[in-house]
């Protein structure tokens, strides 16, 4: 037994109904530690490149980290891994909430969802006790009533995880909801589509086990004595939420306008996390465990936008659903947020689609009668509105735009490719490539597509420092020197986050590389350095882009769009372009892989990655 | 008018900006006269649009508030987006 674990978990067959369980090794957690660590390295052996995203075959991997459901503060999250059915490679969602303690309190480090039910049904786990229940009274419903009527069942104590109409419905950028109405989402890739996909409405945990300490009185004296800097330094994020970087964001060309085509807007101010706190606001959110509190809790009490108390609109919805669309209300971007929660939708992807729609109908490539009546003009609020009850429900042009921007535009044709904006089928989050340059790198070597969040260099090009990894200033982010290096070192931390598993905005907040690596010893026992604990996020990362090389991945896939690559955008960006080409040479020197962006033989063998070596 | 001092502490990575400036102490300024905000930033040379919160004693203030004596002015700039 490994302290911090519990060596287990459950592999639950939708098909059979049987249950039964993988004891995990230590050399393996060792190597690969938890959350999407752990979870990649099952996704490969489970899964293969002649498996069906949402067929049967596929496997739905809920994992959590050793750091989940102890004191160490902001790691009450859980990842969740499967192969996507909008990009068709690796695909990983991170989630806060309070799901991943409740796993982890029923003695269970993961789960992994096998087959499909022949009906709608939910799962219950209740310390050892697992059950596949009919679902047939939950089915259709949205995710704040699904949760709502678990708990009435399972105890206010239990946590659930569920997917709305949405992921029933097989939209492909559905997602995964924890804790109902405040909304946290795994929200990327499409993972709520798997679930759909297997007919699986939900998951309940209710569990009594505590996780065991190595040395628990340094450990908690050690975490403790690191919540004063944590709390006192993120008070920004406390008051206004990520919503809060909106208006500096707009100012330096990073928030998305008007589908990436414009450099700058006057409505950011009208949407930011500052102007929500005068008027929509009702109090923050804190995920379980968490001392920064940067979740967002908002009430719309009447009016057209009428909502419920519950989560209101982060940076990402609101770049996506708001400025890359026009939309210049903040109460339209509270009630877009809130249907996407209830129907389960990724506000990301979502945005995307609607941008992209917005785009496509002014350029007459879709019409009225696609739309079924809507005028998708920039920033038409109300048929944004509507145009996400259609996406969710299938309906009119919103059946295809479900369907991720490589199909729709392939459908809408003329030449919407260009206006697609999306690396291998993810659409990208609201940050621009052409206003931080490493996100050029980040996005198109990131394992599941456009995504930050697997680096997470764009506060770091511009604004903090990470002196623990060797950054003692922050960087330019027109500048391209040393950017490959950089996001290679980032990558490597953030695998490990991925997999302890804990929020990275702590790492804003003093707990650097050097408080993680002794908290993880500190839990398990283990005696890692510095050094070991990067190797080892540079391992997880190798062995995700491993996953997808077996796809057929490679250099070709790691572009990006024209419009990022070719179109300045003005603004706070300038005339900017980022040199994605040469940035990416000296990335796969770096890391160690052939023109092709395959990992050499001599990387896998120094990573002790052999038994992977084809 | 009696000099004023005060405490200045900076968030999210601000602090670059201020020579010799130390984690957690922060910097102390001695004041000739009473001024706002806006006021010393204009000697200090922290780019305003950087700013997202002020605070003082814990309390949200704006750029147009006159400092007191042994206030503690907090300045942060956002990080931390998804």
């Amino acid at each position: 037994m490994v302290s911090g674990y519990f060596m287990k978990i459950a592999e639950i067959n939708l098909d059979s109904e049987q249950i039964s369980y993988l004891k995990l090794e230590e050399k393996e957690v060792k190597k690969f530690i938890g959350g999407s660590g752990i979870g990649a390295k099952l996704l490969y052996d489970y899964t293969d490149h002649k498996t069906e995203p949402l067929g049967s075959e596929n496997v739905l991997i809920f994992m959590t980290g050793p750091l989940t459901g102890t004191k160490a503060f902001s790691s009450d999250r859980f990842e969740v891994i499967t192969k996507s059915p909008l990009t068709g490679i690796y695909a990983e969602s991170d989630c806060g909430g309070r799901w991943g303690e409740g796993l982890k309190n029923c003695g269970l480090d993961g789960i992994i969802i096998k087959g499909k039910a022949k009906k709608p049904v939910y799962i219950t786990i209740k310390d050892e006790e697992i059950k596949i229940n009919d679902a047939s009274h939950l089915w259709g419903k949205d995710t704040f009533t699904t949760d709502t009527s678990i708990k009435e069942e399972m105890g206010p104590n239990s946590q659930v995880v569920c997917i709305g109409k949405a992921g029933e419905n097989l939209v492909k950028f559905a997602c995964i909801i924890n804790e109902g109405k405040h909304g946290r989402a795994a929200g990327r890739a499409g993972v709520g589509t798997v679930m759909g996909s297997k007919n699986l409405k939900a998951i309940g945990v209710l569990g009594t086990k505590e996780v065991k300490i190595a040395h628990e009185q340094e450990f908690n004296q050690f975490i403790k004595a690191l919540i004063p800097q944590m709390v006192e330094s993120l008070e920004s994020l406390k008051k206004y939420g990520t919503s809060g970087g909106v208006e500096y964001l707009e100012s330096v060309g990073d928030l998305p306008i008007k589908n990436w085509y414009q450099g700058n807007w006057e409505g950011a101010k009208k949407i930011s996390g500052q102007y929500m706190a005068k008027t929509v606001l009702k109090k923050n959110y804190y995920c379980g465990r968490c001392v920064i509190g940067c979740g967002r809790t908002v009430e719309i009490t009447e009016g057209k936008y009428k909502t419920d108390e519950g989560a209101g609109p982060e940076y990402e919805t609101i770049g996506m659903l708001g400025s890359n669309c026009l939309v210049d209300d903040i109460k339209i971007i509270c009630k877009a947020n809130e249907l996407c929660n209830r129907y389960g939708l990724d506000t990301i992807s979502t945005g995307s689609a609607i941008s992209f729609c917005m785009e496509a109908y002014e350029k007459g490539l879709v019409t009225k009668e696609d739309t079924g009546g809507l005028k998708m003009e920039w920033g038409n609020g109300d048929a944004l509105l509507e145009m996400i009850e259609k996406i969710a429900n299938r309906q009119d042009i919103g059946k295809l735009l479900g369907e991720g921007l490589i199909k729709a535009s392939k459908e809408i044709g003329g030449n919407s490719c260009e206006f697609a904006i999306h690396v291998k089928g993810l659409d990208f989050p609201a940050h621009d490539p052409r206003a931080k340059v490493s996100l050029a790198l980040a996005y198109v070597t990131s394992n599941r597509g456009a995504c930050h969040l697997q680096a997470y260099t764009a506060d770091f090009e511009d604004g903090a420092a990470m002196p623990d990894l060797g950054y003692k200033e922050t960087l330019d982010r027109f500048e391209t020197k040393g950017k490959a290096k950089f996001v290679v070192d980032f990558q490597h931390l953030m695998s490990m986050l991925d997999s302890l598993h804990c929020c990275k905005f702590v790492i804003f907040g003093g707990m650097t590389v050097e408080p993680l690596v002794k908290t993880l010893n500190l839990v398990t026992g283990w005696d890692f350095s510095k050094e070991d604990f990067l190797k080892t996020g540079e391992r997880i990362f190798n062995l995700k882009r491993l996953y997808n090389v077996r796809e057929g991945i490679s250099r070709k896939d790691d572009i990006l769009p024209p419009r990022i690559l070719n179109h300045p955008r003005g603004g706070g960006a300038g005339d900017n372009l980022p040199c994605l080409n040469k940035m990416l040479n000296e990335y796969y020197q770096i890391r160690g892989w052939d023109e092709f962006g395959i990992p050499t033989k001599e990387t896998l063998k120094r990573l002790e990655l052999e038994e992977y070596i084809k | 008018m009696d000099k004023l001092n005060i405490t200045l502490k900076l968030y999210g990575g601000l602090d670059k900006y201020i020579n010799n400036y130390v984690n957690k102490e922060g910097i102390s300024l001695k004041l000739n006269s009473s001024q706002t905000i806006k006021d010393i930033l204009k000697k200090i040379e922290i780019p305003k649009n950087r700013i997202t919160l002020i605070m003082a004693d814990d309390k949200t203030i704006n750029l147009d508030y006159v400092v007191k004596d042994n206030d503690i002015i907090k300045i942060f700039s956002q990080i931390g987006g998804g």
